[in-house]
């Protein structure tokens, strides 16, 4: 496990193996092959938003281009203000145990990129990996789970090495 | 003033990376062909998928490959939308998927030439794909799919 910085000095991210995980992200969620594949993979999910495999894609490239300029906007800054990019993750969304009429009264964001942080200090955040979320809970699917799992082993590992973060995970909503 | 904490995460950080800016950078100035290239990779997988679910004519990558006399590594790369197509490579696929991929918007001249004359039907057919034209950009497009979307239950599991 290695660490990379991507913005000095706030934002940094995880590397498993030959790309760090923002790499990752950027390239599948460019990458049209990729991401009909995995709508292709969850068109019975697609059906709860009413849109088909060809469309969940435009919509995702749509989330991408805004994404880019949020981070535009982030370089722009020499001092750029992450607390108001992340935010907390609900205890519901990656909680099994909460009863099903409380998750479906709770407002939704519209939007199903994420990308999952750990927060080291105020405005400092570690990019652990990211997802396109269809289910309202993490662990309801795979795609999620898997951050869930990698969030744990990273924070696992940076308590081992002395280095508490802030409670909870974060996300970015894009 | 760093905390203790934070040196000490910045012991473990090996590197810095920022080849994402330059990537933004280069998205903002080949936006508009990188849109037109995602969208034709995107009509081609869907026609594609089409293909394999209807058992006929060509559907999978291989097979296309084969079609257009190239490799599958260039097919694979061309099917990711971030390939700079000429308009060579996109006839080549219209002609083997039978599919129209994009649509030349006929210039109002004020001419005593007529234009019908010299363009075929053919090329000016309605596409029966969705096409990128300078007076639909690839936001309408989108703004126009969320607005026929059901977007109470678009807004239920995100």
């Amino acid at each position: 496990m290695d660490f990379i910085t991507i913005f000095e000095p706030n934002l940094h991210v995880v590397k498993f193996d030959d790309l760090h995980e923002f790499e990752k992200l950027i390239n599948d969620w460019n990458d049209a092959d990729y991401l009909f594949k995995y709508f292709a993979k969850r068109e019975n999910d697609l059906k709860y938003y009413g849109v088909s495999v060809i469309d969940a894609v435009r919509i995702t490239r749509y989330e991408i281009n805004q994404f880019r300029n949020k981070l535009q906007q982030i370089l722009k800054s020499t001092n750029p203000d992450l607390d108001q990019l992340f935010t907390n993750l609900d205890n519901q969304e990656f909680r099994t145990n909460v009863e099903l009429s409380k998750q479906k009264s709770k407002p939704n964001p519209k939007y199903w990129l994420r990308i999952y942080a750990l927060k080291i200090e105020t405005n400092i955040y570690l990019i652990v990996g990211g997802a396109i979320k269809l289910k309202k809970l993490m662990e309801e699917e795979e795609a999620t789970a898997n951050e869930l799992i990698k969030l744990n082993k990273v924070r696992d590992f940076l308590r081992s090495e002395g280095i508490s973060d802030y409670d909870g995970f974060y996300e970015l909503i894009i | 003033m760093e905390t203790q904490n934070f040196k000490n995460f910045k012991k473990l950080v090996s590197n810095v990376d920022t080849s994402w800016s330059n990537e933004l950078a280069d998205f903002n100035k080949n936006s508009s062909w990188l849109d037109i290239s995602f969208e034709i990779a995107l009509s081609v997988l869907a026609k594609l998928s089409e293909n394999k679910i209807n058992k006929k004519g060509i559907f999978n990558q291989k097979l296309l490959a084969e079609a257009l006399g190239c490799s599958a590594q260039y097919v694979n790369k061309l099917l990711k939308g971030n390939e700079n197509l000429t308009l060579d490579t996109i006839c080549n696929l219209q002609n083997v998927l039978n599919i129209n991929l994009i649509e030349v918007t006929k210039y109002e001249a004020v001419s005593s030439y007529s234009f019908e004359e010299v363009y075929s039907n053919n090329i000016l057919s309605k596409s029966n794909t969705v096409a990128l034209t300078e007076s639909k950009d690839y936001n309408t497009l989108i703004e126009e799919i969320l607005q026929s979307a059901d977007n109470t239950s678009y807004a239920l599991a995100a």
